[in-house]
């Protein structure tokens, strides 16, 4: 974690402010609280640029994965028919989610009407990326990556994340 | 009798959502699973055109929430130019509410049914239950 270096001119004391003398002693403070919003600002993006890819969100998405397993086993969840998530589509979840680079943010984990279980990743309303595992080993996708820039499709789901997910999340976050 | 009838391009349609993680109340938005279809091919919606506030809420209430063991939490606005634009279709089905509807027409293929929920939801409004 970087030390926090401020250096804190007392706008209200005479000498302290070097070659400000020509401004008002409102001015002074107004340059005080700035620098001291600037160097929350950047330490705080500092700190998130050193974690970034180093979260190991595993545990956490997995134990996600339970609760919604726990809530929607069971037909009409939603109270508007759902199906209920099977074993196997939790299996393949859990199995996907514990492939996944934590490179990449966690992702929200959605239960869906059809029983299949999605993840999506959520930037704003034009630029996100959402993977739909519908069971026997088949995954959908739906990336937006701008206004009508959309990509979907399908993929097999066998043992390493497919190319086409991990090229989408990665243009997702290099946006 | 089951009235299907298609209905206006300038009508205005609410999706009550009933279980939390079908919306973020902190950025207020709808998610796509939100829209994506029941197993009968169908999203159920209400046509809401000329009503306030407090009467959307008061469908949602007394025509929809005494049928769910769960409460309704937040209701996502859609214009149905938005759903036809995405080629799908609304069907009045007035069996049990004048003014519910059905959106129909989705595609057989899983993907596209996602990418269609999934601009349904983006353009929809979130409303949070007060």
């Amino acid at each position: 974690m970087p030390a926090l270096n401020l250096t804190i001119s007392n706008p209200f004391v005479k000498g302290s402010t070097d070659n400000k003398s020509d401004q008002p002693y409102w001015a002074y403070f107004a340059d005080f609280l700035s620098s001291l919003i600037n160097k929350k600002t950047n330490q705080a993006t500092d700190w998130a640029s050193d974690l970034e890819g180093t979260i190991d969100w595993t545990d956490f998405a997995l134990e996600t994965l339970d609760e919604i397993y726990e809530e929607c086993s069971g037909a009409n969840w939603d109270e508007y028919n759902a199906q209920p998530i099977s074993r196997e589509k939790y299996s393949e979840a859990s199995k996907l989610l514990r492939m996944l680079p934590n490179s990449f943010p966690v992702p929200d984990i959605l239960p869906e009407p059809d029983g299949g279980i999605g993840l999506e990743w959520y930037q704003d309303k034009d630029f996100s990326f959402a993977i739909s595992i519908t069971g026997k080993n088949i995954i959908t996708y739906v990336g937006q990556f701008g206004k009508n820039n959309q990509i979907y499709g399908t993929e097999t789901f066998t043992d390493s994340v497919s190319d086409v997910i991990l090229n989408g999340l990665k243009r997702l976050f290099s946006q | 009798m089951n009235q299907k009838n298609k209905i206006s391009s300038k009508e205005t349609t609410t999706r009550y959502i009933f279980y939390s993680r079908y919306y973020a109340k902190t950025i207020g938005r709808i998610k796509y699973p939100a829209f994506v279809p029941d197993k009968n091919g169908e999203t159920s919606v209400f046509r809401i055109s000329n009503l306030d506030d407090q009467q959307i809420w008061d469908i949602g209430e007394n025509h929809v929430s005494p049928y769910s063991s769960r409460t309704l939490l937040a209701r996502g606005d859609l214009a149905a130019l938005d759903i036809f634009d995405e080629g799908l279709e609304i069907e009045a089905d007035t069996t049990n509410h004048k003014l519910h509807a059905n959106i129909v027409g989705w595609p057989l293929e899983l993907a596209k049914i996602k990418l269609h929920a999934t601009n349904l939801a983006k353009k929809a409004i979130c409303h949070i239950k007060p």
